[in-house]
């Protein structure tokens, strides 16, 4: 899972040049969701090691991609400067009762934990790669986000091409 | 400062059915200038858009109104540029740039049924259009070899020539859905739609980027976009920015001029001789409501009092559920099939007819916020995820509306930046659509028992989704009493006057309304040539 999609999302042949400069650009164009350089974060920092412990808990998966982890991670810190505080309050908490993943939002919610927005914080940046609510929600990721990634051996995210013409009539692995 | 610019024909709108009338007026040598309230837009930018929007779900996102042709969004928030007076609220969403909306649309291209032209005749409800669908079918054919329109035979609306292409390759899941309703008597045809089956006037077959709406990045399907370049390229100006806010007339009732705000609200003068509005379904009747005066009160084109009045659209119902075997919706173009075969018949005197339609947008992502949503974390978030991509599966309908004068559109006391007053709805649904709805329900269960259905989630009872196919705010009609342009689509009132759009549709239908208004606006185009110019 871990090869580029089609990097153009055109079918080769096209002859008008007006249209393949602009198929160009579709191709190329800075796709500021997924290459953003992540600002340098210090892998020995404690608040950052604590969110990528919960990060593997929540989503479900050990292996996580670094880049994307430390964009996660500025974007959360940067929508709430207590987001460092609040991730090793709530990696303490699963490794003191150590709730199973599908309880521990009931946990939260039961004792009304100022904690209890996290999770649903966490996994929507890594499976939806957007962080922020409203006005302020910003896409973080798209191509390589979590949900692509699981599915991304039956399909491509959305506005990449699928294959050659055709090639959804058959039937999926 | 006021420049005296004008043309033969002045068009209003530059969005598939302004562009494409304007493009065969330009063709045969005259001379056409389209206004155009928004700005152009590029397509790999929208592409761009797409994938950097928070808001996937949100099909407006890439295309940013601007404050002087603000346009509505909902999502993450009503932006509150439409006015919801009710009883029910009316979402409509529309783009206002150059192309207009088409350039996100899923690109059905049907063709009304001959019985949809004698509703009233026929069945004795709605109305008769004033004109048949024999005199239609050339147009249809024209608009349809014009965008490049593929389908499969006999699905209700007959024609003389085959199709331009063939249909689009199904999709697996669509091939299921075919093979395992057709016990229960349902025939599952595949799409009659603008999108190329194969190599198509210099644009490419489909490769299934599963991103029709918001905007398919390849031109694999028709759009507004490509009208617009077709109406610049057969000699057509294209002024964009240009904000109309009035309509000017003469002292004889004949269109004189219309004025037209540029972005830092300088107001400039237009001149011509025939004039094409074309602005949708409802800035169209807004502007004619707009430039009322004194030898016209209720507006211009507006003796009748129809002008804005019998809105229709199709609301939509769904069932959402899942199947028993592992189908994989996102594989292909977003909506591939359909079932066409209760469109037409007596009841019709008795319910709304509907088309029913099946999804192929993928279910991905839809799942991933339903499972965050409901704290599902863990190994089991990825389990349930990949089950629901793989197995969730929706039907919908698209049903008739009947016309209604009390739905409609008025002005607003709201005014946008550059001070128009912004649209007001008036919206409801009857009981002749509930009884359809209800009907659409029980088909809804029996294919999802059909297709082994769990997880049943119906959508919530009496709150639909909206299509998009704006109608009837300015009906075509024989009687200048109660109907708003004739069967050419000249305005009463108006010898100069001429509307192409969905908007002079005197009834909905039961199918997507892009063709029917193109086809009707081809005709007009031909008819303003022979007569007006």
């Amino acid at each position: 899972m871990g090869e580029s999609w089609p990097a153009d999302a055109t079918r080769p042949g096209t002859t008008s040049p007006t249209r393949r400069s602009v198929v160009l650009k579709v191709a190329f164009a800075p796709l500021v969701c997924s290459l953003k350089p992540a600002l340098a974060t210090s892998a020995d920092d404690p608040a950052y090691k604590a969110f990528v412990s919960v990060s593997r808990f929540l989503t479900g998966r050990d292996a996580l991609d670094p880049s994307l982890a430390s964009r996660a991670y500025e974007a959360l810190s940067k929508e709430d400067a207590g987001f460092g505080r609040q991730v090793q309050a709530l990696e303490r908490l699963i490794s003191d009762r150590k709730p199973e993943p599908l309880q521990l939002q009931k946990v939260l919610d039961t004792d009304k934990s100022l904690l209890a927005p996290l999770p649903r914080r966490i996994a929507t940046a890594w499976y939806l790669g957007v962080v922020g609510k409203g006005d302020q929600a910003r896409c973080i990721a798209f191509e390589d986000n979590l949900t692509n990634v699981i599915v991304g051996d039956q399909l491509r995210p959305p506005s990449y091409c699928f294959g050659p013409y055709g090639s959804w009539a058959q039937k999926p692995m | 400062m006021a420049e005296q610019l004008s043309a033969d024909v002045v068009v209003i709108g530059s969005g598939i059915c302004g562009s494409l009338a304007a493009e065969r007026l330009a063709r045969q040598g005259i001379p056409v200038l389209i206004l155009e309230a928004g700005p152009r837009v590029e397509r790999g930018r929208l592409v761009e858009n797409y994938r950097n929007a928070a808001f996937k779900n949100n099909w407006m996102a890439p295309y940013a109104g601007t404050p002087w042709a603000p346009r509505p969004n909902f999502i993450p928030e009503d932006n509150g540029y439409l006015v919801q007076a009710g009883p029910v609220p009316y979402p409509a969403q529309y783009i206002r740039v150059v192309g207009g909306t088409t350039w996100h649309w899923a690109a059905h291209a049907w063709r009304v049924v001959p019985n949809d032209f004698r509703l009233k005749s026929l069945y004795g409800v709605g109305k008769d259009w004033p004109i048949s669908y024999e005199e239609l079918e050339p147009w249809y054919y024209e608009a349809e070899v014009k965008i490049g329109v593929s389908g499969a035979p006999n699905t209700g609306s007959p024609r003389e020539r085959p199709f331009p292409m063939e249909p689009v390759a199904e999709p697996w899941a669509m091939r299921r859905f075919r093979e395992r309703l057709a016990p229960g008597g349902y025939e599952v045809v595949s799409n009659t739609t603008a999108r190329n089956s194969r190599s198509y006037d210099g644009r490419p077959a489909c490769c299934g980027n599963n991103n029709c709406q918001p905007i398919c990045p390849i031109d694999a399907q028709y759009h507004g976009g490509l009208a617009a370049e077709a109406a610049e390229k057969a000699g057509a100006k294209i002024l964009p920015n240009a904000v109309v806010y009035r309509i000017e007339h003469d002292a004889r009732g004949r269109i004189a001029a219309v004025h037209y705000y540029d972005p830092d609200k300088g107001s400039h003068r237009i001149t011509g001789k025939a004039f094409i509005l074309a602005a949708n379904g409802i800035e169209s009747p807004k502007l004619l409501l707009l430039s009322a005066s004194e030898k016209y009160p209720k507006g211009v084109a507006n003796s009748s009092d129809m002008v804005g009045r019998n809105l229709m659209d199709h609301p939509s119902s769904s069932l959402t559920f899942e199947a028993d075997e592992d189908l994989w919706l996102g594989r292909g173009h977003q909506s591939p099939s359909s079932i066409n075969t209760l469109r037409d018949g007596p009841f019709r005197s008795e319910h709304a007819a509907f088309r029913l339609d099946f999804t192929n947008i993928s279910q991905a992502r839809g799942a991933a916020e339903d499972l965050i949503a409901d704290g599902i974390f863990g190994p089991d978030l990825v389990k349930h995820l990949r089950h629901r991509a793989a197995r969730q599966v929706s039907v919908k309908d698209v049903i008739e509306v009947l016309p209604n004068p009390e739905n409609r559109v008025a002005l607003s006391s709201k005014r946008d930046a550059l001070g128009i007053p912004q649209p007001e709805l008036h919206y409801s649904y009857d009981d002749y659509l509930q009884r359809g709805m209800k009907v659409a329900s029980e088909h809804y269960n029996r294919i999802a028992d059909l297709m082994g259905g769990t997880n049943r989630r119906p959508s919530k009872e009496g709150t639909y989704d909206n299509n998009q196919h704006i109608t009837g705010t300015m009906s075509m009609g024989d009687d200048p009493n109660t109907s708003v342009v004739d069967r050419f689509g000249r305005a009463h009132d108006h010898e100069n006057l001429f509307i192409a759009s969905t908007g002079v549709m005197p009834t909905a239908a039961t199918c997507n309304s892009t063709l029917t208004a193109l086809a009707l606006a081809l005709r007009t185009a031909n008819h303003i040539h022979q007569t007006a110019v």
